[in-house]
């Protein structure tokens, strides 16, 4: 590439939004409200608020370092070693999360509509759609989710909007759910759920003004939230806990009750192309990001060449699990433990020190210097 | 292998040394042919190989080569290192000296060799006798007969220089050539050339030479005047409101057309000449302080980069320009109408005329320039807002109703409401094809009709086409070969296809349908939805001269959007596109009808704060 | 020869797209029998019987001329211990795959219902095909009969008119509108019970009958007002035997009474989801006993407001309802169109319909122990915590439950008519 790619602000907020929001419609209303009962909803608001107090911090110690991504952060924290381990590490935590939710996605498709298709067959469909958005890389993708997010959101609110006559706030009592001991203790876990967060820091390089990525991460992690209270609110007041942890999805079991007169029920495949499309949009962007961080780790030349053997990597794990939802589910528990770790603490850290050297070596600058 | 059995072939068999083969065009002369080759012989084979090796490497090479190869070196031929004096090379292999002579015999000779006059039969040569300065000098004029308008010839050049000469006039102290330049030849287009190449290019163009005895430089008059088409309708963009002038074949006529929309002094109609042979005018229009000058230099970079022997149409140099050839959209936009160009230029787009072509170019343009329709502008704004959602409503039938209706008949069956449900099922009891094959049966014969109806002569096409379609979907859905839903729904899309508006959209999309209906049949909403995906992130990828092909909405720009999908009232539209960048970008001010500013400076439509 | 790999390839693609498109998933409509509805009875050794009416499509759409074939569906009866495997069972031997995503009522009959239904319902929640708000009944007899014997009259579709009769609830109040997603939550809700509709096949055959019927059911004033008496005892003829009238009561998964049309009717108000009644009740001038009525139509005014307060372990609840209505009809002299007798009506209805209520809330308490009126929402609003919810146990405490009613009945509008002159007034008594 001669020419030097460029998204914009708007579509860089998008491309979080889709990628914290994706979750919505798979599991994401009744984990939550597995770990914290019928209080699931102020649980996800904790914890929005707290990414987003974290994420005035980040962006407060990533403004000497702005346009540069994570891995310049942590060569300049612990040189090339720190690059390579760090990116390592980012690239098994998008591999694990693309590989989950591309098995997430195809079985749920295949539960909705398609089920005696080999799983296989339609996971590969969803690899050739990957295919494609990494080969062309973000900037199409990005242009992409400026048309399409809006669209989606809108269906999403349209979904919940029908529901209203089957909301009932007395649904959501208790109150305090399972405690505030399980809110808290499970709420620090499921700061991971904002583990995609991670994706901004890889887009930075691409945005236009090199100090707008702090107006595109509040924005994203605003509305993100945003989403995933409504979503697990409305979901509680329509089904209360502990039925609430029994639908395998949510969404669609909401969607499934849409009833306007005679004819206008049962519309809820017509939302399998919008939840497909905002799969599509996931996925793609994930193994952009995969190649894009392969590429920046090892400081390789070209990222195109890197799409198939990564797609064919993700495609083996993403048939690994046997059977659906156990294996899924313990799988995720790992992932939760460790991810928001690794998206929100880490880079804390790697910043900090970062800066510190930083702040070191110009102190041995102006020391030569006198 | 080819190598060695050409080898063993020409030690084992004997031939004698063949002519050497013209590998070009049949009708060049035998002497370029050797002045060819041995120009080929000195770059392919180097100075080192001796004249038998030469003469067989060439053999080899005119033996194996592929016809690529050939219209490869055929096409660089002419031209060889130095390309752009293209032209003066020929010359100079023909003759070394192009210049005009004194003598008019030799003239005389050269235009009849030339034009090969004995056979040309419609090449005239007119001689006659002109008087200046006490003196007749012999004259003649040579032009095509068809290609200019004789009275003018009469009139102006012969009149003048027979019979007007022998008015009196100042001719003391000036030269022959100027006093006839000068005086005798009133024609408001007249050129003096030097060479005879300058001179042939009039004459093919409509114009005639006259060449006087003694002078060394010959004149060229401009008398256009052949047959063409008066300014008539649009045939393809009608509209009922708003101007109905349409392009013609003629690069003057349809300058002209949008000089007189367009009356400003900035509008730039630059020249080019594309095409080897034909030569063909094309004009690059522009206004000068609106136009992005990196985008005129982009447009004219590209058309003068152009090497193709003969340019018929506007929409064959749209393949030339055009970014991405497999795009499944156009990136360039084709117009028959006058008043469209100007609206166009005047934002900030550059237009491209072809001689020849009823149809302008423009470029560069987005998608939403494609949904445009210009009957937009001349309707009011809540009909036009109206119309583009049907339009749009139209786009999105004829891509995806066969699909949809497949997916959901095969695959969702529990989106339709039961009474549906049980009339598709029931509608299908009698037919033997499954459904995705009915409907690819329909729609190849729909497609078919169609096709057959643009070429079905006279009254009966029209008629034929609906009867055809008529009576073939009544035959059909009696003989239980499809079923009468999918009918219905061929029959909308068909429609909805025409509703729009770019012609070359509508084909793209005529094309995308079938392979929705595969992606449908394979796995249901699914893959429409993959379908779907692919294509916009292929649109969205793709460029129109720099300009992102989504612009308004993709790259979120700064600028308004009002000009996309829905429109803002005229009055409202203050900026030129933004994604243009034009050099200024303010078409109107703020407020842009006057009247409603009150003599206070309160606007009067009772919004005290404006439209800000 | 790399560029032609390419397009050899996406060729190779296409065409086994092409090819196998179909194997996987694609059916045609008419390859599937839809099921209009399903019963489920009870049969031997842990059988079930399960019973199928199927749609005839080219009775319904378009084709051949509708009226070829008489019956519109047809019916088909297996015994399986799942009702899947059963259906698994059919396909073998009918021409089209059995498909459940049309099915409007699902009929279980009583004695199943007694013996717990949560079995079925789980398989009625799990399955994709069933779809969440399809209806359920409970059969007083067996379901076979009763798909045996509904036959659509007005209409050829029968979906159409199972999905109609059973949507009526909204204009009747007769019986509650329970769709399979509605009964599985409320069942499994700490805080409610579910109910579902009842429905019967009559037994009248001619007019005369009706008057039988009818004597059974005589209340303590000797009167049978509209909608008090269930499935069974319709006084109703009609070509179609299926009848469809009042609710039957389940306390966890198992049925454990019946409620009447007039019963239903309270249980609306309490739950607050009434939509609209024709209410009919005695005059308020009872000195008459003129056996005068009075029509009015009901719907509600405001959500009710249920307040618990728990008094040494005895839940006391309070309850508020406002209706709000129209007079429809009145046979008698009396004219209450305005004014002071308007008053009059309204305090009467509001006091006829405040014993009534409580009546059947005793009944719920006393005969059914199973609190379906959603009083025990009201008590969980005040819980913090899951696990002290769980431990207070409502199910228990409603037994001791004491019920304070008020009904509000406020009548806006009657009808065209502003005042109604009695016959007697203009031309005296008629002897």
């Amino acid at each position: 590439m001669d020419r030097k790619t460029e998204i914009g602000n708007f579509e860089a907020a998008c491309i979080l939004l889709n990628m914290i929001s994706s979750k919505i419609i798979l599991d994401f209303p009744r984990t939550v409200s597995e770990d914290a009962g019928s209080a699931a909803w102020l649980m996800v608001l904790l914890d929005s608020v707290v990414v987003y107090l974290l994420f005035l911090v980040i962006s407060r110690l990533y403004r000497k370092f702005a346009g540069n991504d994570l891995l310049d952060v942590s060569e300049a924290a612990f040189g090339e070693t720190g690059r390579i381990i760090a990116g390592i590490i980012f690239l098994i935590q998008f591999m694990y999360i693309t590989h989950v939710v591309l098995r997430q996605f195809a079985e749920d498709i295949k539960v909705i509509s398609l089920a005696s298709t080999p799983v296989s067959v339609v996971i590969l469909l969803f690899c050739a759609g990957m295919i494609v958005g990494a080969y062309l890389g973000i900037e199409a993708i990005s242009r992409l989710h400026v048309i399409a997010i809006p669209l989606l959101a809108a269906a999403f609110l349209l979904i919940l909007l029908f529901n209203i006559p089957r909301y009932d706030i007395s649904k959501i009592s208790p109150w305090l759910g399972l405690g505030i001991g399980a809110i808290l203790k499970n709420g620090v876990i499921n700061l991971s759920y904002f583990s995609e967060l991670a994706a901004l820091f890889f887009l930075m390089p691409f945005l236009k003004k090199k100090n707008s990525f702090g107006g595109v991460g509040r924005y994203g992690i605003f509305f993100s939230g945003l989403f995933l209270v409504l979503v697990s609110l409305c979901y509680l007041m329509v089904y209360q806990y502990p039925m609430s942890t029994e639908f395998f999805l949510p969404v669609y079991q909401m969607a499934r009750t849409i009833k306007i007169g005679r004819f206008f029920s049962r519309i809820e495949p017509a939302f399998i192309l919008i939840w497909a499309s905002s799969a599509f949009l996931y996925l793609s962007s994930g193994l952009f990001f995969i190649t894009y961080i392969f590429q920046r780790t090892f400081n390789l030349k070209y990222r195109k060449p890197l799409i198939v053997p990564f797609i064919i990597l993700i495609f083996a794990l993403s048939l690994l699990p046997e059977n659906l939802y156990s294996t899924l589910q313990s799988e995720m528990h790992v992932y939760r433990l460790l991810s928001w770790l690794v998206t929100l603490i880490l880079p804390i850290i790697l910043l900090v020190i970062a800066s510190t050297r930083a702040k070191s070596n110009k102190h041995r600058e102006e020391a030569r210097h006198d | 292998m080819k190598g060695i059995a050409s080898f063993l072939k020409s030690i084992f068999l004997f031939k004698p040394e063949e002519p050497k083969k013209p590998f070009v065009l049949d009708d060049f002369e035998h002497r370029d042919g050797e002045d060819a080759s041995d120009r080929t012989g000195d770059e392919g084979a180097g100075a080192s190989l001796n004249r038998d090796e030469k003469e067989e490497k060439e053999k080899e090479r005119k033996d194996e080569e592929s016809i690529k190869n050939e219209r490869k070196i055929r096409m660089v031929k002419p031209v060889s290192v130095n390309s752009s004096e293209a032209v003066d090379n020929r010359e100079e292999s023909d003759d070394g000296k192009d210049e005009v002579s004194g003598s008019l015999t030799t003239s005389l000779e050269v235009m009849k060799k030339r034009y090969s006059a004995d056979i040309n039969g419609d090449f005239k040569i007119r001689e006659f006798k002109v008087r200046v300065k006490d003196k007749a000098y012999p004259a003649f004029i040579c032009f095509f007969d068809g290609l200019v308008d004789s009275m003018v010839i009469n009139s102006n050049i012969l009149v003048p220089l027979m019979t007007l000469s022998v008015m009196p006039m100042d001719t003391e102290d000036r030269s022959v050539k100027d006093i006839i330049f000068s005086h005798l030849i009133p024609q408001n287009q007249i050129k003096m050339c030097k060479t005879y190449q300058e001179v042939v290019d009039e004459i093919n163009f409509g114009g005639v030479g006259i060449f006087i005895d003694s002078l060394d430089a010959a004149f060229a008059a401009d008398v256009k005047g052949w047959e063409h088409r008066t300014v008539e309708k649009p045939t393809s963009e009608l509209n009922i409101r708003g101007p109905r002038e349409a392009f013609i074949e003629s690069i003057r006529a349809n300058t002209a057309l949008i000089r007189k929309i367009l009356k400003d002094e900035n509008l730039i109609m630059e020249d080019v000449l594309i095409g080897e042979r034909s030569k063909t005018p094309c004009s690059i229009v522009y206004i000068k302080n609106i136009a992005n000058s990196r985008l005129v230099d982009e447009v004219r970079k590209r058309l003068k980069s152009i090497k193709i022997a003969y340019l018929r149409d506007a929409a064959e140099l749209e393949h030339f320009i055009e970014d991405d050839t497999f795009l499944p959209a156009p990136q360039i936009l084709l117009t028959e109408r006058p008043d469209r160009v100007a609206a166009y230029l005047s934002e900030g787009r550059v237009a491209v005329i072809v001689h020849g072509s009823p149809f302008v170019i423009v470029v560069p343009i987005t998608f939403f320039n494609l949904i445009h329709s210009p009957e937009d502008y001349y309707l009011r704004y809540p009909y036009s807002t109206m119309l583009r959602f049907i339009r749009i409503l139209g786009i999105l039938i004829t891509l995806f109703l066969p699909a949809v209706y497949l997916a959901i008949t095969n695959y969702h069956q529990e989106m339709l409401p039961t009474d549906l449900l049980l009339a598709i099922a029931s509608s299908r009891e009698k037919v033997p094809f499954p459904t995705i094959v009915s409907i690819f049966i329909m729609e190849i014969a729909f497609e078919l009709i169609r096709e057959a109806g643009i070429r079905i002569p006279g009254p009966i096409g029209p008629t034929l086409s609906i009867v055809g379609g008529l009576i073939l979907g009544q035959a059909a859905v009696s003989a239980n070969l499809v079923s009468p839903i999918l009918i219905i729904i061929v029959a909308v899309t068909g429609i909805g296809s025409f509703a729009v508006p770019d012609f070359s959209l509508g084909y793209s999309f005529r094309a995308l349908r079938f392979i929705y209906i595969l992606l449908a049949g394979f796995a249901g909403l699914l893959g429409i939805s993959l379908g779907i995906f692919i294509n916009f992130l292929l649109l969205m990828n793709a460029k129109s001269f720099g300009v992102p092909f989504f612009a308004p909405f993709a790259p979120k720009t700064t600028g308004k959007r009002t000009n996309t999908i829905f429109r803002a009232p005229l009055w409202k539209e203050e900026d030129r596109p933004d994604f243009l960048n034009p050099k200024d970008i303010k078409q109107q001010p703020f407020i842009s009808r006057g009247w409603v500013k009150s003599e206070k400076g309160v606007e009067s439509d009772g919004q005290e704060n404006g439209d800000r | 020869m790399i560029k032609h790999i390419k397009t050899v390839l996406l060729l190779l693609v296409t065409i086994s797209m092409v090819f196998t498109s179909g194997c996987f998933d694609a059916i045609e409509p008419d390859e599937m029998a839809y099921v209009v509805a399903l019963g489920l009875d009870d049969g031997t050794d842990d059988n079930l019987i399960i019973t199928l009416l199927l749609a005839v499509p080219i009775a319904v759409g378009v084709g051949p001329e509708p009226g070829e074939i008489d019956n519109a569906t047809n019916m088909i009866t297996v015994a399986a211990p799942t009702i899947l495997g059963g259906i698994n069972v059919i396909n073998s031997l009918i021409s089209k795959r059995v498909n459940f995503t049309q099915t409007k009522l699902i009929v279980i009959s009583k004695e199943l219902a007694e013996k717990g239904v949560e079995r079925f319902i789980n398989t009625f929640i799990r399955f994709r095909e069933f779809r969440p708000d399809t209806y359920i009944g409970i059969s007083r007899g067996r379901a076979e009969e009763f798909l045996k014997e509904s036959k659509p009259v007005l209409e050829i579709n029968p979906s159409k008119h199972f999905e109609l009769v059973m949507e009526s609830f909204k204009y009747t109040g007769f019986s509650s509108g329970s769709t399979i997603e509605e009964f599985y939550s409320k069942m499994e809700c700490t805080c409610n019970e579910a109910v579902a509709v009842l429905l019967d096949i009559s037994q009248i055959e001619e007019t005369g009958d009706l008057a039988g019927v009818l004597a059974n059911r005589k209340n303590s004033d000797g009167e049978v007002l509209e909608g008090d008496y269930t499935a069974t005892d319709m006084p109703v003829v009609y070509e179609n035997k299926v009848r469809q009238m009042g609710s039957a009561v389940f306390k966890g998964d198992k049925m454990v009474g019946e409620l009447t049309g007039r019963e239903t009717f309270y249980y609306l108000m309490v739950s607050g989801k009434l939509g609209e009644i024709r209410y009919t009740m005695p005059e308020p001038d009872i000195a008459a006993h003129s056996r005068a009525y009075v029509t009015l139509r009901l719907s509600r005014a405001r959500k009710p407001e249920v307040r618990v307060k728990i008094k040494d372990d005895k839940p006391v609840v309070n309850i508020r309802i406002s209706l709000e209505g129209d007079i429809l009809a009145v046979t008698g002299n009396n004219d209450y169109s305005t004014g002071e007798s308007l008053k009059k009506l309204e305090n009467y209805a509001s006091d006829y319909i405040r014993r009534d209520v409580v009546s059947f809330l005793e009944k719920t308490r006393d005969d059914f122990n199973s609190d379906i009126c959603f009083i025990g929402k009201s008590v969980k609003k005040t819980f913090l915590f899951w696990e002290d919810w769980i431990k207070f146990n409502w199910t228990d405490k409603y037994k001791n439950a004491q019920f304070v009613v008020d009904v509000e009945v406020k009548i806006r509008r009657s009808g065209v008519m502003v005042k109604q002159v009695p016959v007697n007034q203009l031309k005296g008594d008629i002897k």
